[in-house]
């Protein structure tokens, strides 16, 4: 309970900051708190388990993604703003509301194999993600954006309880390590033809 | 212990093998005489496949008849596709660095479309599918333009989005076999379950599945993207994406499809796919009118093929047959028409409406491809294209669909209209002022006269074998 409050406050967080690198320590405290989550919900201590929660989580989303991140801002000189499209109390006043629909709904479910904070938790991740996505204008937001909603999904196979076999887990891994280097790749081509990471330059292609 | 290698292992082995040697081996010779060894491998694997139908090789792969038909329309196009690739580069002069990571790139792009096609488990499909979205986009990239740029991040950000949408529906998948106690994803046990699952979870679950492989297959809702990427990728990597590409997303949702007959919410699922079907025709119909460029006006017309295979689906019965039917007759005949847009956006420097004209007095070979896949593609006899749309049609009023079959004639002959206007342009309009123009030797044109002419054979006698494997695909689905 406490890491999922920790969790939501991250996402309140992240509503309101004006700063990319707050952005990057945002992901890496979610990071953490996944860790943590996911270790509580181990069933058995599996070496082979717990190896790769341990990447997948601590390693992967924790370290990797905030450091290339860093990487990225740092190479193409962005301002360290995120230049929302809308006023900081409107975001905030979103996501809480995206939190609190969430709970509500969650807590309406009557299933009795759902952990019940898990999912409302990663609801509002991924809701929040996308409404991140629609009111941030810099790109290299929306990939935080797409982590936010990776986390959240995460938390929803947490909530689950059930398990992917480990062959299918690492290949859904390298998936998401291989896009997100990917996606790194294309932002600093773009701020190279560009100048600039707005999403709003991307408007050549239409009918 | 002796370990024998199994034929996926060897597939995906010897395919990565290749990749690698592609990307490393900066030699233009060795690039090209290395894609020998890969169609022979594909040729190999898809019979390979066909051997062994229905038998499980182990948990997570098994060929199924949709998977043979649609893996061996994706190795007749890989076979084809990489003349096509020569062409375009050595047309653009690009270095051997760009040729070979592209080469590199689409065998890989290749090897994970059959990957999905073959999955017998969901999360791996899953796995698969978003691996051809990373390939896709580096393909897109290839002209390293501003737009190829833009494409190209657009593609890979919503079809992550996309895949990750998908994913949730997998999850909530999940949350329902977890209540029938069937903790395993595979597909063969879903199937024994579902009939056991809340109707409720299996609804959202398809909504989010279809929400997120439209991204795959371009359909609606999020079709945007994909328009974009056969716009801006080379021609012969449009193809694949119209005529490979497509295919798999349909599987992707047609697994679910067939998971989910079964239960109460089969009739649910149809009306959501008729709607969608409706909307994608009509979409297309629309933006088909609007176009300013040949690719753009191919990109959307298999969109509208795509909503048609869907409202077969809906339609039941009879439709089911068609939908493949139809799925496959498209692939061949619009990887012909890319290949052949290719040619004629190197002859005149550019796809657009107003820099083209009298094709067909200047390259007749070229234009006779081009006419005969006109024909073909708005489905008129003898396309086989007809048959299929016609079998449509007949599932349709057969369930008393009566409105929906008139709205979507009427589309349909909107579609004509557009793409008819277009083509004849091209064709037969006088070449616009102070456009130049290069001569194309009419050997390239070959491959597309043998793919759209096996999508006239098909249609006025189709071979048996293949009936039989489309039969097989859809015989365990609910009348």
């Amino acid at each position: 309970m406490f890491l999922v409050i920790i969790f939501i406050i991250t996402l309140n967080y992240m509503a309101i900051s004006g700063r990319l690198d707050t952005f990057n320590r945002l992901l890496f405290i979610q990071g953490i708190v996944l860790f943590g989550v996911a270790f509580r919900e181990l069933h058995h201590i599996d070496l082979l388990n717990l190896f790769f929660i341990l990447v997948e989580t601590l390693v992967f989303k924790a370290l990797i993604v905030p450091y290339m991140l860093n990487r990225i801002v740092k190479r193409n000189n962005l301002r360290h703003e995120t230049e929302p499209d809308i006023s900081n109390f409107a975001s905030l006043f979103i996501v809480s509301a995206i939190i609190a629909v969430s709970f509500i709904l969650a807590y309406n479910l009557h299933d009795s194999h759902l952990k019940i904070v898990y999912f409302a938790a990663s609801v509002s991740a991924l809701f929040t993600g996308l409404f991140l996505i629609i009111s941030r204008k810099k790109i290299i937001t929306h990939i935080i954006a797409y982590m936010v909603i990776e986390n959240g999904i995460f938390l929803l196979s947490l909530a689950l309880g059930s398990e992917m076999p480990t062959i299918v887990n690492i290949a859904i891994l390298m998936d998401l390590f291989t896009s997100i280097l990917i996606l790194s790749i294309f932002v600093n081509r773009i701020g190279d033809a560009f100048k600039t990471v707005q999403a709003d330059n991307l408007n050549e292609l239409r009918d | 212990m002796t370990f024998i290698p199994d034929n996926i292992t060897v597939y995906f082995t010897a395919g990565c093998a290749i990749s690698a040697a592609m990307f490393f081996i900066r030699s233009k010779a060795i690039n090209y005489l290395l894609y020998l060894p890969f169609m022979a491998l594909q040729v190999w694997f898809t019979w390979a496949q066909t051997c062994c139908l229905y038998q499980i090789e182990d948990r997570y792969f098994e060929a199924d008849g949709i998977a043979i038909i649609f893996l061996s329309v994706i190795t007749l196009l890989s076979i084809l596709t990489p003349f096509h690739n020569y062409f375009y580069a050595e047309g653009r002069k690009d270095s051997i660095k760009e040729i070979s990571q592209h080469n590199a790139v689409f065998v890989f792009f290749v090897l994970m479309m059959t990957g999905v096609l073959i999955s017998a488990h969901i999360g791996l499909m899953w796995a698969f599918l978003e691996a051809t979205t990373l390939c896709a986009s580096l393909l897109i990239f290839h002209e390293r333009s501003t737009i190829a740029l833009e494409a190209s991040w657009k593609y890979i950000f919503i079809c992550s989005i996309g895949i990750a949408m998908a994913f949730i529906g997998i999850l909530f998948l999940g949350i329902a076999s977890q209540d029938a106690n069937a903790l395993n994803l595979s597909l063969e046990n879903l199937g024994n379950n579902t009939i056991r699952m809340d109707p409720n979870w299996l609804k959202l679950s398809f909504l989010f599945v279809v929400t997120g492989f439209s991204v795959k297959m371009g359909i609606m809702p999020l079709f945007m993207v994909d328009i974009d990427a056969k716009d801006a990728a080379p021609s012969p990597i449009s193809a694949m994406f119209s005529g490979g590409l497509m295919n798999v997303g349909f599987v992707a949702i047609f697994r679910f499809y067939q998971l989910f007959a079964h239960t109460r919410i089969h009739n649910w699922m149809n009306h959501v796919l008729m709607i969608n079907a409706v909307l994608c025709i009509l979409f297309a119909a629309v933006y088909i009118m609007r176009v300013k460029n040949y690719k753009r006006l191919l990109a959307y017309s298999s969109m509208e093929h795509g909503g048609i295979a869907l409202l077969a689906v809906s339609a039941g019965g009879v439709g089911y047959y068609a939908a493949v039917l139809h799925l496959v007759l498209h692939s061949l005949t619009k990887a012909g028409l890319f290949y052949q847009i290719g040619q004629v956006k190197r002859m005149f420097q550019g796809k657009n409406f107003d820099r083209v004209g009298d094709y067909m007095r200047l390259n007749p070979w070229g234009g006779s491809v081009l006419l005969l896949g006109f024909i073909c593609v708005i489905a008129m006899p003898p396309s086989g294209l007809f048959i299929s749309e016609f079998m449509t049609f007949k599932a349709l009023l057969d369930k008393g669909y009566t409105y929906v079959f008139i709205g979507v004639v009427l589309l349909l002959t909107i579609v004509l209209y557009g793409m008819g206007r277009s083509f004849m342009k091209l064709l037969f309009a006088p070449l616009p002022e102070g456009v130049t123009y290069n001569k194309i030797s009419p050997w390239e044109s070959i491959s597309q006269l043998v793919l759209l002419g096996a999508v006239i054979y098909m249609g006025v006698h189709p071979p048996e074998v293949i009936t039989e494997f489309i039969k097989h695909s859809v015989n365990t689905l609910p009348y």
